[in-house]
């Protein structure tokens, strides 16, 4: 029998653990350049990056450095609720993160890397090119957070055939025209089918704050200031209220969901509606459209003033890519940033469909002849505002909005009480 | 006399430990959650009994107990309802039985999330086949989207429809183990119909009742998915209920304190129920056979 002493043994482990230590920096460079990389985002974003005219964008990236991409697609809520989940763990798998400037608040940096130490160390070509409400939008206190990616500027889409049924040749230009022109475009086809002639998102605000400034109001304004007892807000929930109760938009609209009103709007139930640009795409695509080729866009209702002045009234919100602070591969996470967006690749991404944050992009003459709406897009996102700013707590503020605006539209609550609450209760959720 | 010794606690303990570990140990984290103000990116402030405060004060709380209160009494008592009259029929004997009988246990095998889309989808008032059938029958609009109550009514009639058998098979099961000889015997002393159901199958099946209507009390407290899905709480948050309040809170505004203080909440109201279901149990039943 071998007898082994305390001593004896603890000089083997020591013995026996020394290879492994020096294993261990082998192990921590394997698991510094791992096999595949995991990006949280919404479904669009991998698709812009992988699929049409533009063709599979980050390929040549991916073999050069021998890793692939594992995307966990989710919904609006989600992908903030779980990229902000992970973030806040001791360490975490998450790559890099697509944010809305909705969630751009001091809270959400404090788990993100600044990127201005990357940005010296390996630049972005021409990052002065990025709109630069854009980038403010992902700075605080003087570094920046964010690379800006996609936006999604709002137009009006139209159902051409529609128009000329109902004996219409252009679309609405001013806001004082949209009653009459949903009115118009509200009728029941000989096969029983009801077209209704107006549609918002009545589960979120962009489509209503957007009415509120073409009548000179706003929800809350660029001081920070929620107006939204003003006459501007109160006229289009009055509006809002006159179309939903006259029929002109769909009965059920309050259960409708984002894509209840697409497939709306391709099945001819509903004549017009905000949305962003590149959904003309979806509104037209013959496999999915019952009138393909028949949609088209304008850009969103004015005052008869602004539009006088050649000024546009439209929203947009917009998406930017950040590293966690826990990630594990954060030069691998800015090597991947750079590659999206290089100015070669915002054209192949917005070429199969997305809507570039380089403001150069929509000077190609690849993309405006690929892109019908390019030259529009442009000229609106010169314009665009965003619906509501960031702050700490604009979910609930959506959340009052949108439940006072209902109220209003189904009859429940005067207008001008509805407006009245929205600024009484939204008003203490606003940075002091 | 059995012994109850070290040996037996050991044997108990990976069990004791599970529920230590998984529901004991997070349900006081979640109670302790409950004083502070938490979200995402800040720091953990406790705030005493603040965030209870703010949950007494908002009016969209009230209006989610009083959703709740009234949802779920209609749905466990109309299940019941439902459930003795299916079981009675049954227990007289059916033909085909066993097809009825998978028919009615249907609906169980089914996601809640499938079967509130199929609702949503026969009920939209454009294209759905149950709207246009009573269009084309000249009956009222069903405007469940926007009316609050129909929208409740609605949120009811499929939770309805999606538990049924639960309660079903544990009463028509307690029917069933009612000894034969009972009613022949009342039959023979002369009781009515309505004699032999009052005074032989009900207290036959009260225990089985009130186990029924303790886990249907404290499931349907949690009810979530037939409200989201259909009305999202809407419109104007008048459809809302305890759990779709709890879920805006923690994961919609990302404010863990409140959705925490509405957990504890709902569990405090929810054990009320059952304490008291529990109460009449052992009074009922099991005090006899103990």
């Amino acid at each position: 029998m071998i007898r082994t002493s305390r001593r004896q043994l603890l000089a083997a482990s020591l013995a026996a653990a020394a290879p492994t230590g020096l294993a261990a920096p082998r192990g921590a460079s394997a698991q510094a350049r791992p096999s595949s990389l995991t990006i949280i985002s919404h479904r669009v974003h991998q698709q812009v990056l992988s699929e049409g005219g533009g063709g599979d964008v980050l390929a040549d990236w991916r073999e050069r450095n021998g890793v692939s991409l594992e995307w966990v697609t989710l919904d609006l809520n989600a992908i903030h609720d779980r990229a902000f989940r992970e973030a806040r763990l001791s360490s975490s798998n998450i790559t890099m993160s697509y944010v809305l400037n909705t969630r751009a608040v001091p809270s959400t940096f404090a788990m993100f890397e600044p990127i201005d130490e990357y940005q010296q160390r390996d630049p972005i070509e021409e990052f002065e090119d990025f709109s630069p409400g854009m980038v403010r939008a992902y700075t605080h206190q003087g570094k920046r957070y964010g690379v800006p990616v996609r936006h999604s500027v709002n137009a009006l889409h139209y159902n051409e055939a529609y128009l000329q049924e109902r004996g219409l040749d252009r679309p609405p230009q001013v806001i004082d025209e949209l009653v009459e022109y949903a009115r118009k475009l509200t009728f029941t086809k000989p096969d029983g089918t009801q077209v209704h002639g107006w549609g918002i998102q009545a589960d979120n605000y962009s489509d209503v704050v957007s009415m509120a400034r073409a009548f000179g109001g706003d929800l809350i304004n660029e001081n920070m200031e929620c107006v939204a007892d003003g006459p501007g807000m109160v006229r289009a929930l009055e509006t809002l209220r006159e179309m939903y109760q006259d029929g002109m938009m769909p009965r059920n609209i309050t259960a409708m969901k984002q894509n209840d009103m697409i497939t709306a709007i391709q099945n001819g139930q509903v004549a017009m509606q905000y949305f962003p640009f590149g959904r003309t795409v979806l509104f037209n695509n013959p496999r999915s459209s019952r009138f393909p080729g028949k949609f088209g866009t304008a850009f969103c209702l004015n005052s008869r003033e602004g539009a006088a002045r050649d000024e546009i009234n439209t929203t947009a919100e917009f998406w930017c890519m950040m590293i966690p602070r826990n990630g594990r591969v954060k030069d691998m996470a800015w090597s991947l940033i750079k590659e999206i967006s290089s100015k070669e690749n915002t054209i192949r991404a917005a070429m199969n469909g997305n809507q570039p944050a380089r403001v150069s992009a929509y000077a190609d003459p690849r993309l405006l002849a690929n892109v019908s709406y390019a030259a529009k897009e442009a000229q609106s996102l010169r314009h665009a505002r965003v619906p509501m700013p960031a702050f700490d707590r604009s979910a609930q503020a959506k959340d009052i909005f949108v439940e006072e605006m209902q109220a209003a539209m189904l009859g429940m609550r005067s207008p001008q009480a509805a407006g009245a609450n929205m600024a009484r209760r939204i008003k203490p959720l606003l940075p002091r | 006399m059995r012994r109850f010794g070290a040996a037996q606690l050991l044997m108990l303990a990976p069990a004791q430990a599970l529920l230590i570990a998984f529901i004991a140990i997070p349900s006081l984290y979640v109670f302790w959650l409950s004083f502070t103000e938490s979200s995402y990116g800040t720091g953990t402030l406790f705030v005493g009994l603040a965030n209870y405060e703010a949950i007494w004060q908002d009016d969209a709380f009230w209006r989610a107990l009083v959703n709740t209160l009234l949802v779920i009494n209609v749905i466990v008592y109309g299940e019941l309802l439902i459930s003795f009259l299916l079981a009675a029929v049954f227990v007289q004997g059916i033909p085909f039985r066993a097809v009825v009988l998978a028919i009615i246990l249907m609906p169980y095998a089914i996601s809640e999330v499938v079967a509130v889309a199929i609702w949503k989808f026969m009920l939209d008032p454009q294209i759905g086949s149950i709207a246009r059938t009573l269009a084309a029958l000249g009956l009222p609009d069903f405007d469940w989207a926007t009316n609050p109550t129909q929208g409740l009514i609605l949120v009811c009639l499929i939770s309805i429809w999606l538990h049924l058998p639960f309660t079903f098979i544990i009463i028509y099961a307690a029917m069933l183990a009612v000894p034969k000889e009972l009613y022949e015997a009342a039959k023979i002393d002369g009781a009515s119909a309505a004699q032999r159901f009052r005074y032989v199958t009900l207290p036959g099946i009260a225990g089985a009742v009130l186990v029924a209507l303790i886990f249907r009390y404290i499931l349907s407290f949690r009810l979530f998915s037939e409200v989201w899905l259909l009305t999202a709480g809407g419109p104007a948050r008048m459809t809302e209920v305890l759990a779709v309040y709890l879920y805006k809170q923690a994961f919609t505004y990302a404010s863990f304190g409140m959705g925490a203080a509405t957990g504890w909440i709902m569990v405090v109201v929810s054990g009320l129920v059952a304490a008291l279901y529990v109460w009449l149990l052992h009074r009922q039943g099991f005090r006899k056979d103990a």
